[in-house]
Formats: structure tokens, C-alpha cells, sequence
């Protein structure tokens, strides 16, 4: 269970993270509580998460690992990044009630009020 | 800033006077002048011991915060920290740094409570122990007002139910000790839970082992242990009291909160104010933040701390006229003798005022808060899980605050609240929760949710809810409440009646915890009631002109709020007697669950 502390420290070495996250993840799925199943899933999608992040890093020149997905759909939305926010969108099945919070949010501190005032 | 608490009820100096004491000595280990450095989390809690003046009386004359770097002429240094490791390298940097400039000094270092030997291990294997003179400060009790005593041991609920770690009973039940050695043995006990069971295993344990007591006769005649997680409801709703609310707003540390400086200085002396040892800290160009102490020598806040904020501005509105009353009367008073028994009571007036305009400026930023629509929906949500009513709407609320981004703890704390009230959160909407949680939060969450779990404040729905039952027999929602002169307890929640305090106050009516058996039955851990043989020559000679006084020990934190109801319970007629609060912590909802979130970088 304390492998994740380990990771979680560890700063931008994306490999020796993904290598922590997957040990963990093993630890939880051979696990019989129904609980840490759950959790085994959260923890592949964090490692989904993050080699998108490093993508988007590559990508986009700023820094995306280590926030979670709605600040990642946030950040992407004040970047005019808008399709990649979709897509992110849709690879963790966010609420739709959550991005248009995170949208409203996002627009309204750009100021763009014409794209707001699409909704 | 130090309260006086030469209490009514029981004296409550010579505790005090006795850390002071083991302070002044543990100081003076080097001889001289020196350098004190403090921990930062300690020194709010040595100011409420011993005053500058004390200190500089030891040596002490220069005083820092702990920090890795240090910047100080003087020879000797002496250290006062918690045993932390962090620490621990910090101070070693520190030598290693003088030693490299050649700067010859002694140094000290004194650990609250006492050493662990994982510390000493640290300075051993950075080959600097043979530079320290070493010693312990067992500060345990710590008098926080008339009433209220705190050993401060900030993750005591953690460690033993997270981490199976039983230090901080142990130090709960020495705490006990050294209050029966000093005020006679308590003879009725009792107590549900089972760190309470525990430690009074403890107790027994040590009285044996002692052997020969102490011949006290008993001032205290009885005592309560309670567990914090057989009532963890509580904690979860935000205060409604005066002194409550500036817990949940603004957060109180040591007695004390920390207000911008326009507000507590006065307006004409604003240039001449002495700049204060914590906010000569803080970064310039801000408005400088300063403490300001609470605690009942201050004649108005003692009056309205315990308060429901709802009737707090007529309060205050009826203390402003009475004292402009008093400054008007000068007009009309003309004889000597009228203007000098006038001016007697002038001082006391005029610093009313002062603390008058202080309160009056906290409740306007309070207002501000309390006015909000996102405030009232939320205390609305509480009331709603309270009563069981209206579930959708409150898992609406909270799926709500969870896309805005709402601090993480108000979630937390709702969703604990839910399940304590409701028995658990059905599965699919608790997965729903804690997926919605993780994304929006961060990954670091997924371990928050497993402590909160481990520790069952989130839990799956599994058998009928039995909050109901308790509510209903307990009487923990007061329809008919008065909130201009309260006639319940509830009025602090403005018409829920914290659990843990309507548990004690059946404790103490005649036929006890026996008539609620049922009850307590479905709460977590086992009840024990004992009566603790006086030792032989200590007879039961309470005055009779005196309530008789019950301590409460609330193991894992109490509440503001919960002190103000206790307070309220002993005012009234039907209770006769006075209540002594002890805990390991002073808290609300957020301190509660701080050290069960976990955040990285």
C-alpha cells in the first residue's frame, strides 16, 4: 500500500513513476477486497493520465503531470486547446455536469464571453 | 496574552506553574545568555505558559523560530522542538554550518515530551550527538482557560486507530495521573469507547504500580472518558457559536487568532504599536497579520463566546450602548466624589470598548461569510443529513461543491457526514463520489479516501442505518428551540444537539448511562462505569458549599462548540455541577481530518 507513497513523491522521472504506479496497482488487483479492485482502477487511469500529460507536454511546452483531470481540462481550455480538452473528456467519461462547470469556469477567466455565451 | 486562570471551579495555576517550572529548568541546561529556537508549532503553546519576560529571566533573551537556516550571534543556542526528524536535519545543518566557519558554540537541545530514540539515531549517524546536552520537557497538560485543558497532541486520533500506535493513550492516562495526584483520586468513572477502555486499564495499572498514593482528599468527583469516533457527526457540521465560527473562518491556534493588524491596534496608536515576535515574520508590503488571544479574561468575548451566532449582533448592539451610557454619564455627574468613583471604572470601560470594536469587526467578516448563498446551502445540506431528509438534494450539493472545486476538506467533511448519519453511502453512489473526487483533485486523494475508509468515517451501506434510532432516543433535533434564550444544547448547532454532550448529560442524571443502554450499545466500543477505591486516609470532605465538579476527557479532540454546550449544561439548575474539559486536541471538522489527507508536493 505505501508503494504509492513512493511514487507519488517521486518528481518529473516519468518512467520510475509509471514503474511504481504499476506495482501498486498489481498490489491492489491481486487483492481479494472488492475495494481494492476499485482502487486498482484508479490507479490505471492515473497512469493513462499521465502519458497523456507527457504528451501534451512535449506538445505544448508547459507542464501537465502531476494535476488531476479536471485541472488538466481546465489548463487546456484557457490554452484554446479545446479538442484535446474533448478528448480528454471523453477518455476518463467526465460528467457532463463537471466539464461544463470546468468550462464556465475556464472561459469566464479568459473573459470570452462570446464562447460563454454559446452555452 | 497569558490567560489567568485562577478558575472558580478548581485552581488550575499549579499546573501551569509547574510546566513552568520543568521549562525554566530545561532552558538553563547551558549557562549564560543564549539563543532559545523554537518549533514553530510549539510556540503558541509556550506562550500560553511563561511570558517574554520569563524567558529572558532563564538566559533566553533572543528568541527565533525554528528554520533551516539560522542567523543569530549568539554562543549558545538552545533548541525546543517535537521529536521530528525533519527537525533533527535542520539542526544539524545548523552545527555543521558554524563548525565550517569556525564559529565555536553550545548547543542544546530540549525535545517535547521526550526523546525518541529514532532522533537520537539521526544526530548519531550525522556525527553531531556529542555536540548537544540533551534533555526532555514533559509538557503534557496545557490550561487553556478556566475550564478547558489540552495536551495538544495534534494526530492522536491517526495514530492509534490508523497506526495501531498507543503512545498518545499513554499519554492520556499519565495526563490523568498527574491531575489525581494533584487534585485526589477521582471515584466514579466512566466511559465508552476503546481508547477510553484502554486507558483506564492504564490508570489501574499505574495506581498499582505506584503503590503508596498521595492523600488528596478528592476535588473532583467524577470522570468521562469518551472516544471522538463514537460521535464523528458532530465535528462534521460547521460551528454555529460565536467562538465557533472563528474557529471555522479564520481557525484558532493556541488560544488565539490571527487578524489583520488594522483591526486589532487601535486606529490612533496604529504607528507607535510594537511590532510582535510572529508577524515581524510575515512578508511586508501585506497587511501584517497579528494574534489576537481569545479566551475568557476578556470580559466581552467571555460573554458572548458560547452565543448562536444569530443573536450575537443584538449582543453586541446592547454592550455598545451600555457603555456609551457610561460615557455620557460624565456630563451629568458634577461632585468630586462622583468623578473620582467615575474614573475608577473608566480603565475597565474603555478597554470593553476596545475589545467591544475588536468583536464587532470579527462578526462583520464572519457576516460576510454566513450571508453567502454557498455558506447557507451548505448548513442547510448538514441539517437536511441531520434530519435524513432530502437525500438527493444533499448528494446534489455535494456532487456541486466537487465541480466547482471546492476546498477538499468541506467535500470530505460532507461526505463523512453523510455516511455517519445515513449508515454508510450506497456503493454505487459512493464510487461515483470518489471517482468524481479523484479526477477533480488529484491522484493523492486516492490514499485520503483509503485512511477516511480504514477508519470507517466513509463507509459502504451495508445494514439498516441505526442513526434514526439514536436520533429519535437521544433527542438530537430540538423542533421548538429558542434561539434568544436557549433551552437546550442544540441551540449551538441551532437545533442539533451534539451527540457526544447529550451522552454526558445523561451520564450525569441519577439513573445514568443504565436508561440509555440500548443506545449505546449500537455506538462503537465497549461501556464501562468503575468506581476507583479511595486510597486510605483521603476522605471525601468536598465542601459542601460547591457544585460538584465532573471532568470530561474527550480522547481525539472536542470541539468548540461542544465546550460551549458543556458550559451551558453546567449553567443550568438541573445539572448542579461543573464541568473540566480535557482533551488531546482542540478541533473542528478540517483539523480533524488534516492529517488523514494526503498531499504531495
Amino acid at each position: 500500500i505505501y508503494l504509492q507513497e513512493a511514487l507519488s513523491c517521486d518528481p518529473s522521472q516519468l518512467d520510475q513513476r509509471i514503474k511504481a504506479y504499476n506495482k501498486s496497482m498489481e498490489h491492489y488487483h491481486h487483492s481479494k477486497d472488492k475495494e481494492d479492485q476499485v482502487t486498482s482502477k484508479f490507479i490505471d487511469d492515473q497512469i493513462k493520465l499521465e502519458m497523456l500529460q507527457k504528451e501534451l507536454e512535449t506538445n505544448l511546452q508547459d507542464t501537465f503531470v502531476g494535476i488531476s483531470i479536471s485541472d488538466t481540462i481546465y489548463k487546456l481550455i484557457t490554452m484554446n486547446q479545446a479538442k484535446k480538452a474533448q478528448s480528454i473528456r471523453s477518455e476518463f467519461k467526465v460528467p457532463d455536469k463537471r466539464f461544463w462547470w470546468i468550462k464556465i469556469k475556464a472561459l469566464s477567466m479568459m473573459a470570452d464571453w462570446e464562447e460563454l455565451m454559446k452555452f | 496574552q497569558i490567560p489567568n486562570i485562577s478558575s472558580k471551579v478548581l485552581n488550575l495555576t499549579s499546573i501551569r506553574d509547574q510546566s513552568k517550572l520543568e521549562l525554566g529548568a530545561a532552558i538553563s541546561t547551558l549557562k549564560g545568555s543564549k539563543a532559545l529556537v523554537m518549533d514553530p508549532k510549539l510556540i503558541g503553546l509556550l506562550n500560553l505558559l511563561a511570558d517574554p519576560a520569563f524567558l529572558s529571566g532563564c538566559g533566553a533573551d533572543k528568541r527565533y523560530e525554528l528554520k533551516p537556516e539560522i542567523n543569530t550571534d549568539s554562543k549558545n543556542i538552545v533548541y525546543i522542538v517535537r521529536p521530528e526528524v525533519k527537525y533533527m536535519h535542520w539542526i544539524t545543518g545548523h552545527v555543521k554550518e558554524h563548525a565550517e566557519r569556525g564559529l565555536k558554540k553550545e548547543y542544546s537541545i530540549v525535545f517535547v515530551p521526550r526523546a525518541t530514540i529514532l532522533c537520537q539515531r539521526v544526530l548519531e549517524e550525522e556525527g553531531v550527538m556529542g555536540s548537544f546536552v540533551i534533555s526532555d520537557f514533559p509538557l503534557d497538560i496545557v490550561p487553556f482557560d478556566e475550564d478547558v485543558l489540552s495536551l495538544e497532541l495534534a494526530s492522536s486520533y491517526k495514530e492509534y486507530l490508523l497506526d495501531g500506535d498507543r503512545t498518545s493513550l499513554f499519554h492520556v492516562a499519565k495526563s490523568l495521573m498527574k491531575l489525581q495526584a494533584m487534585f485526589g483520586t477521582i471515584p466514579i468513572v466512566k466511559g465508552k469507547g476503546h481508547c477510553s477502555r484502554l486507558v483506564m486499564d492504564m490508570i489501574v495499572r499505574m495506581r498499582k504500580e505506584m503503590g503508596e498514593e498521595c492523600t488528596v482528599p478528592p476535588e473532583i468527583d467524577s470522570l468521562i472518558l469518551l472516544d471522538r469516533d463514537i460521535d464523528t457527526i458532530t465535528p462534521m457540521c460547521t460551528q454555529l457559536t460565536y467562538e465557533g465560527l472563528i474557529d471555522e473562518i479564520f481557525t484558532i491556534n493556541n488560544n488565539a487568532v490571527f487578524l489583520n493588524e488594522d483591526i486589532v491596534v487601535p486606529p490612533q496608536n496604529q504607528q507607535s504599536a510594537p511590532a510582535s515576535a510572529p508577524s515581524s515574520a510575515s512578508p511586508p508590503a501585506q497587511i501584517k497579520k497579528v494574534p489576537f488571544p481569545l479566551h475568557s479574561n476578556d470580559k466581552v468575548y467571555s460573554e458572548i463566546r458560547d452565543t448562536n451566532f444569530s443573536v450575537l449582533c443584538g449582543l453586541l448592539n446592547k454592550k455598545a450602548k451600555d457603555i456609551d451610557e457610561y460615557y455620557k454619564m460624565f456630563k451629568q455627574n458634577q461632585s468630586i466624589s462622583a468623578i473620582r468613583d467615575y474614573m475608577k471604572k473608566l480603565a475597565s470601560y474603555q478597554m470593553e470598548h476596545n475589545s467591544l470594536r475588536i468583536h464587532t469587526c470579527i462578526t462583520e467578516q464572519i457576516l460576510d461569510v454566513t450571508k453567502s448563498p454557498l455558506f447557507m446551502k451548505g448548513i442547510e445540506t448538514e441539517q437536511n443529513l441531520l434530519a435524513g431528509v432530502n437525500l438527493e438534494v444533499a448528494e446534489r450539493f455535494i456532487e456541486d461543491c466537487i465541480n466547482k472545486k471546492e476546498p477538499i476538506h468541506k467535500v470530505l467533511r460532507l461526505l463523512i457526514l453523510y455516511s455517519s448519519t445515513h449508515n454508510g453511502i450506497k456503493p454505487k453512489q459512493l464510487d461515483f463520489f470518489k471517482r468524481e473526487v479523484i479526477q477533480t483533485y488529484g491522484c493523492s486523494h486516492i490514499l485520503t479516501l483509503n485512511n477516511l475508509e480504514k477508519l470507517g468515517l466513509i463507509r459502504k451501506a451495508d445494514l439498516r442505518p441505526s442513526f434514526p434510532s439514536i436520533r429519535k432516543d437521544l433527542h438530537l433535533i430540538v423542533e421548538d428551540l429558542n434561539e434568544q434564550s436557549p433551552n437546550d444544547i442544540a441551540y449551538t448547532y441551532s437545533g442539533y444537539a451534539p451527540l457526544s454532550v447529550r451522552l454526558v448529560q445523561t451520564a450525569i442524571k441519577p439513573n445514568g448511562w443504565r436508561q440509555i443502554d440500548d443506545i449505546l450499545k449500537q455506538l462503537p466500543g465497549p461501556t464501562f462505569e468503575e468506581i476507583q477505591p479511595l486510597p486510605q486516609g483521603a476522605t471525601t470532605n468536598v465542601k459542601s458549599d460547591r457544585k460538584p465538579i465532573t471532568l470530561v476527557y474527550f480522547i481525539g479532540g472536542v470541539t468548540f462548540s461542544e465546550i460551549s454546550a458543556l458550559r451551558f449544561l453546567s449553567r443550568q439548575d438541573q445539572a448542579n455541577r461543573d464541568f473540566i474539559i480535557l482533551t488531546t486536541k482542540l478541533i473542528n471538522g478540517n483539523t480533524m481530518i488534516d492529517n488523514l489527507v494526503e498531499v504531495f508536493n
